[in-house]
Protein backbone atom coordinates (compact mmCIF):
# COMPACT_ATOMS: atom_id res chain seq x y z
CA UNK A 1 0.00 0.00 0.00
CA UNK A 2 1.37 3.53 -0.72
CA UNK A 3 2.56 4.68 2.94
CA UNK A 4 3.44 1.46 3.67
CA UNK A 5 5.79 1.26 6.62
CA UNK A 6 7.48 -1.20 9.22
CA UNK A 7 6.93 -0.81 12.68
CA UNK A 8 8.70 -3.34 14.76
CA UNK A 9 9.72 -6.58 12.35
CA UNK A 10 6.59 -6.34 10.18
CA UNK A 11 5.38 -4.15 7.41
CA UNK A 12 1.97 -3.07 6.65
CA UNK A 13 1.69 -5.79 4.40
CA UNK A 14 3.15 -8.64 6.28
CA UNK A 15 0.50 -7.35 8.95
CA UNK A 16 -2.73 -7.69 6.92
CA UNK A 17 -1.02 -11.41 5.68
CA UNK A 18 -1.68 -12.07 9.29
CA UNK A 19 -4.66 -10.54 10.18
CA UNK A 20 -6.97 -13.67 10.16
CA UNK A 21 -4.14 -15.75 12.60
CA UNK A 22 -4.10 -12.71 14.64
CA UNK A 23 -7.79 -12.93 14.58
CA UNK A 24 -8.16 -16.67 15.83
CA UNK A 25 -5.71 -16.44 18.31
CA UNK A 26 -3.54 -19.16 15.70
CA UNK A 27 -0.70 -16.60 15.40
CA UNK A 28 2.76 -17.68 17.23
CA UNK A 29 3.52 -16.05 20.68
CA UNK A 30 6.55 -14.03 18.92
CA UNK A 31 4.41 -12.69 15.97
CA UNK A 32 1.52 -11.97 17.43
CA UNK A 33 3.94 -9.62 19.80
CA UNK A 34 5.27 -8.26 16.94
CA UNK A 35 1.92 -7.28 15.06
CA UNK A 36 0.75 -5.66 18.47
CA UNK A 37 3.65 -3.86 18.33
CA UNK A 38 2.77 -3.04 14.88
CA UNK A 39 -0.85 -2.08 15.10
CA UNK A 40 -0.09 0.18 18.77
CA UNK A 41 1.70 2.44 15.71
CA UNK A 42 -0.20 2.27 12.77
CA UNK A 43 -3.27 4.41 12.44
CA UNK A 44 -4.04 2.84 9.05
CA UNK A 45 -3.83 -0.73 10.09
CA UNK A 46 -5.39 -0.41 13.55
CA UNK A 47 -8.25 1.02 11.45
CA UNK A 48 -8.59 -1.89 9.07
CA UNK A 49 -8.33 -4.65 11.20
CA UNK A 50 -10.85 -3.77 13.73
CA UNK A 51 -13.15 -3.35 10.49
CA UNK A 52 -11.92 -6.60 9.51
CA UNK A 53 -12.70 -7.95 13.29
CA UNK A 54 -16.25 -6.15 12.99
CA UNK A 55 -16.88 -7.68 9.92
CA UNK A 56 -15.87 -11.83 11.16
CA UNK A 57 -18.47 -11.06 14.48
CA UNK A 58 -21.05 -9.21 12.64
CA UNK A 59 -21.51 -12.34 9.81
CA UNK A 60 -22.29 -14.63 12.90
CA UNK A 61 -25.87 -15.98 13.28
CA UNK A 62 -27.27 -17.69 15.90
CA UNK A 63 -28.21 -21.39 15.18
CA UNK A 64 -31.73 -21.84 14.52
CA UNK A 65 -33.76 -25.07 14.23
CA UNK A 66 -36.79 -24.22 12.13
CA UNK A 67 -38.32 -26.91 10.19
CA UNK A 68 -36.48 -30.05 11.48
CA UNK A 69 -39.81 -31.75 11.89
CA UNK A 70 -41.13 -31.56 8.67
CA UNK A 71 -37.97 -32.47 7.12
CA UNK A 72 -37.81 -35.93 9.17
CA UNK A 73 -41.47 -36.49 8.43
CA UNK A 74 -40.31 -35.47 4.13
CA UNK A 75 -37.91 -37.89 4.95
CA UNK A 76 -38.81 -41.21 6.64
CA UNK A 77 -41.24 -41.73 4.19
CA UNK A 78 -38.90 -41.67 1.07
CA UNK A 79 -36.54 -44.70 3.44
CA UNK A 80 -35.65 -47.83 1.74
CA UNK A 81 -36.96 -50.50 4.03
CA UNK A 82 -34.76 -52.52 5.65
CA UNK B 1 -17.92 -31.66 22.14
CA UNK B 2 -17.11 -35.45 22.33
CA UNK B 3 -20.68 -36.45 24.11
CA UNK B 4 -22.69 -34.84 21.03
CA UNK B 5 -20.18 -37.38 18.99
CA UNK B 6 -20.84 -40.10 21.47
CA UNK B 7 -24.38 -39.30 21.08
CA UNK B 8 -24.49 -39.22 17.16
CA UNK B 9 -22.64 -42.70 16.67
CA UNK B 10 -24.97 -44.35 18.81
CA UNK B 11 -27.59 -42.58 16.30
CA UNK B 12 -26.01 -43.98 13.73
CA UNK B 13 -25.56 -47.35 14.99
CA UNK B 14 -29.62 -47.73 15.65
CA UNK B 15 -30.04 -46.38 12.25
CA UNK B 16 -27.84 -49.59 10.90
CA UNK B 17 -30.03 -51.90 12.40
CA UNK B 18 -33.33 -49.75 10.92
CA UNK B 19 -34.21 -47.66 13.77
CA UNK B 20 -36.35 -44.75 12.36
CA UNK B 21 -36.50 -42.96 15.67
CA UNK B 22 -33.26 -42.63 15.70
CA UNK B 23 -32.87 -41.43 12.21
CA UNK B 24 -35.43 -38.71 13.03
CA UNK B 25 -33.35 -37.80 15.96
CA UNK B 26 -29.91 -37.35 13.73
CA UNK B 27 -32.18 -34.82 11.42
CA UNK B 28 -33.72 -33.00 13.62
CA UNK B 29 -30.07 -32.23 15.20
CA UNK B 30 -28.07 -31.43 12.23
CA UNK B 31 -30.55 -30.61 9.14
CA UNK B 32 -30.60 -26.98 10.28
CA UNK B 33 -26.68 -26.38 10.30
CA UNK B 34 -26.19 -28.83 7.24
CA UNK B 35 -29.19 -27.06 5.00
CA UNK B 36 -28.03 -23.59 5.94
CA UNK B 37 -24.43 -24.48 4.57
CA UNK B 38 -25.51 -26.45 1.76
CA UNK B 39 -28.10 -23.89 0.73
CA UNK B 40 -25.44 -21.26 0.53
CA UNK B 41 -22.57 -23.69 -1.22
CA UNK B 42 -25.54 -24.24 -3.68
CA UNK B 43 -28.73 -22.36 -3.39
CA UNK B 44 -30.49 -23.94 -6.53
CA UNK B 45 -29.78 -27.62 -5.34
CA UNK B 46 -29.13 -27.12 -1.57
CA UNK B 47 -32.63 -28.70 0.03
CA UNK B 48 -32.46 -32.25 -2.63
CA UNK B 49 -28.60 -31.91 -1.64
CA UNK B 50 -29.79 -32.01 2.16
CA UNK B 51 -32.33 -34.94 1.83
CA UNK B 52 -29.67 -37.10 0.07
CA UNK B 53 -26.93 -36.11 2.94
CA UNK B 54 -29.48 -37.47 5.39
CA UNK B 55 -31.01 -40.47 2.56
CA UNK B 56 -27.14 -41.40 2.21
CA UNK B 57 -26.74 -41.40 5.94
CA UNK B 58 -29.45 -44.12 6.34
CA UNK B 59 -27.82 -46.45 3.48
CA UNK B 60 -24.72 -46.16 4.56
CA UNK B 61 -25.35 -45.65 8.69
CA UNK B 62 -23.44 -49.17 9.31
CA UNK B 63 -20.26 -48.23 7.34
CA UNK B 64 -19.68 -44.86 9.52
CA UNK B 65 -16.56 -46.16 11.06
CA UNK B 66 -14.22 -43.46 12.18
CA UNK B 67 -14.51 -40.83 9.99
CA UNK B 68 -14.83 -37.70 12.36
CA UNK B 69 -17.76 -35.77 13.09
CA UNK B 70 -20.82 -37.35 11.78
CA UNK B 71 -21.91 -33.69 11.02
CA UNK B 72 -18.67 -33.00 9.00
CA UNK B 73 -19.36 -36.48 6.97
CA UNK B 74 -23.29 -35.23 6.53
CA UNK B 75 -21.47 -31.85 5.18
CA UNK B 76 -19.15 -33.50 2.96
CA UNK B 77 -22.10 -36.22 1.55
CA UNK B 78 -24.31 -33.39 0.64
CA UNK B 79 -21.93 -30.99 -0.55
CA UNK B 80 -21.01 -34.14 -3.03
CA UNK B 81 -24.54 -34.53 -3.86
CA UNK B 82 -24.85 -30.76 -4.60
CA UNK B 83 -21.81 -31.34 -7.04
CA UNK B 84 -23.58 -33.90 -8.79
CA UNK B 85 -27.31 -32.33 -8.63
CA UNK B 86 -25.50 -29.40 -10.30
CA UNK B 87 -24.17 -28.91 -13.75
CA UNK B 88 -21.83 -26.52 -12.80
CA UNK B 89 -17.68 -27.24 -11.76
CA UNK B 90 -17.04 -25.38 -9.22
CA UNK B 91 -13.64 -26.56 -9.04
CA UNK B 92 -13.00 -24.19 -12.09
CA UNK B 93 -13.65 -20.67 -10.21
CA UNK B 94 -10.63 -22.18 -8.48
CA UNK B 95 -7.76 -22.34 -10.88
CA UNK B 96 -8.20 -18.66 -12.40
CA UNK B 97 -5.23 -16.31 -11.15
CA UNK B 98 -5.32 -14.92 -8.02
CA UNK B 99 -5.03 -11.40 -6.90
CA UNK B 100 -2.16 -11.12 -4.51
CA UNK B 101 -3.28 -10.52 -0.34
CA UNK B 102 -2.33 -6.63 -1.15
CA UNK B 103 -4.18 -5.48 -3.84
CA UNK B 104 -7.79 -7.57 -2.21
CA UNK B 105 -6.61 -5.54 0.75
CA UNK B 106 -5.95 -2.49 -1.50
CA UNK B 107 -9.28 -3.35 -2.55
CA UNK B 108 -10.91 -3.54 0.83
CA UNK B 109 -9.92 0.30 2.10
CA UNK B 110 -6.78 -0.71 3.31
CA UNK B 111 -4.62 1.85 3.60
CA UNK B 112 -7.17 4.20 2.80
CA UNK B 113 -8.59 7.26 5.09
CA UNK B 114 -11.97 5.97 6.01
CA UNK B 115 -15.03 6.96 8.30
CA UNK B 116 -15.14 3.93 11.63
CA UNK B 117 -18.61 5.08 11.96
CA UNK B 118 -19.98 4.64 8.62
CA UNK B 119 -18.76 1.17 7.81
CA UNK B 120 -20.32 0.13 11.58
CA UNK B 121 -23.76 1.29 9.86
CA UNK B 122 -22.93 -0.74 6.84
CA UNK B 123 -22.44 -3.85 8.90
CA UNK B 124 -25.51 -3.39 10.72
CA UNK B 125 -27.33 -3.79 7.35
CA UNK B 126 -28.32 -7.70 7.27
CA UNK B 127 -29.11 -6.64 3.60
CA UNK B 128 -26.13 -5.30 2.68
CA UNK B 129 -24.21 -8.05 4.31
CA UNK B 130 -26.24 -10.97 2.29
CA UNK B 131 -25.51 -8.88 -1.15
CA UNK B 132 -22.21 -8.88 -0.18
CA UNK B 133 -21.82 -12.47 0.37
CA UNK B 134 -24.16 -12.88 -2.88
CA UNK B 135 -21.19 -11.35 -5.59
CA UNK B 136 -18.97 -13.37 -3.97
CA UNK B 137 -17.96 -16.84 -5.62
CA UNK B 138 -19.19 -20.03 -4.64
CA UNK B 139 -15.79 -20.60 -2.93
CA UNK B 140 -15.30 -18.24 -1.28
CA UNK B 141 -18.94 -17.78 0.24
CA UNK B 142 -18.69 -21.43 1.21
CA UNK B 143 -15.40 -20.33 3.18
CA UNK B 144 -16.95 -17.44 5.06
CA UNK B 145 -20.45 -20.01 5.74
CA UNK B 146 -18.43 -22.22 7.13
CA UNK B 147 -16.16 -20.47 9.69
CA UNK B 148 -18.23 -16.82 10.25
CA UNK B 149 -21.16 -17.27 9.72
CA UNK B 150 -22.09 -20.91 11.01
CA UNK B 151 -18.96 -21.31 13.21
CA UNK B 152 -17.67 -24.30 12.61
CA UNK B 153 -13.78 -24.90 13.44
CA UNK B 154 -11.05 -25.28 10.98
CA UNK B 155 -10.54 -29.01 11.07
CA UNK B 156 -14.12 -29.60 9.91
CA UNK B 157 -14.01 -26.79 7.19
CA UNK B 158 -11.34 -28.72 6.19
CA UNK B 159 -12.91 -31.77 5.67
CA UNK B 160 -15.82 -30.13 4.10
CA UNK B 161 -13.68 -28.90 1.20
CA UNK B 162 -10.86 -31.25 0.80
CA UNK B 163 -8.42 -28.16 1.56
CA UNK B 164 -5.60 -28.30 4.06
CA UNK B 165 -4.79 -25.36 6.66
CA UNK B 166 -2.93 -22.98 5.26
CA UNK B 167 -5.03 -23.01 1.89
CA UNK B 168 -8.19 -23.19 3.85
CA UNK B 169 -7.63 -19.86 6.11
CA UNK B 170 -5.76 -18.37 2.90
CA UNK B 171 -9.12 -18.40 0.95
CA UNK B 172 -10.96 -17.39 4.25
CA UNK B 173 -8.98 -14.26 4.26
CA UNK B 174 -9.29 -13.82 1.01
CA UNK B 175 -12.85 -14.28 0.99
CA UNK B 176 -13.01 -11.84 3.81
CA UNK B 177 -11.32 -8.65 2.25
CA UNK B 178 -13.18 -9.81 -1.08
CA UNK B 179 -16.86 -9.31 0.96
CA UNK B 180 -15.31 -5.86 3.22
CA UNK B 181 -14.32 -4.81 -0.75
CA UNK B 182 -18.18 -5.23 -1.48
CA UNK B 183 -19.66 -3.42 2.00
CA UNK B 184 -17.13 -0.49 1.60
CA UNK B 185 -18.61 0.18 -1.49
CA UNK B 186 -21.87 1.64 0.30
CA UNK B 187 -19.45 3.74 2.92
CA UNK B 188 -18.88 7.37 1.85
CA UNK B 189 -14.80 8.04 2.01
CA UNK B 190 -13.35 10.36 3.66
CA UNK B 191 -11.14 13.20 1.60
CA UNK B 192 -8.23 13.88 4.33
CA UNK B 193 -6.21 11.24 6.94
CA UNK B 194 -8.02 10.25 9.88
Amino acid sequence: MKGERRLGRFTCSEVLLRLASFLDGTLPAGELAEVRVHVGGCDRCARFGGEYAATVAALREPAAGADSDDLADTLLSRLEPR
Amino acid sequence: VPDEEAVDRALLARIAAGDRTAFRALVVAHSAAVGRYLRVFAPDVGDDALQEAFLAAWRHAGQFGDRGSVRGWLMTTGRRAALRLRSREVASEELSSEPGVDALGEAAGWGRASDPAAFARALESRELLHRGLEALSTTDREAIVLVDVLGHEYDEACAVTGLGLGAFKSRLHRARLRLIAALRAHVPEVSHEG
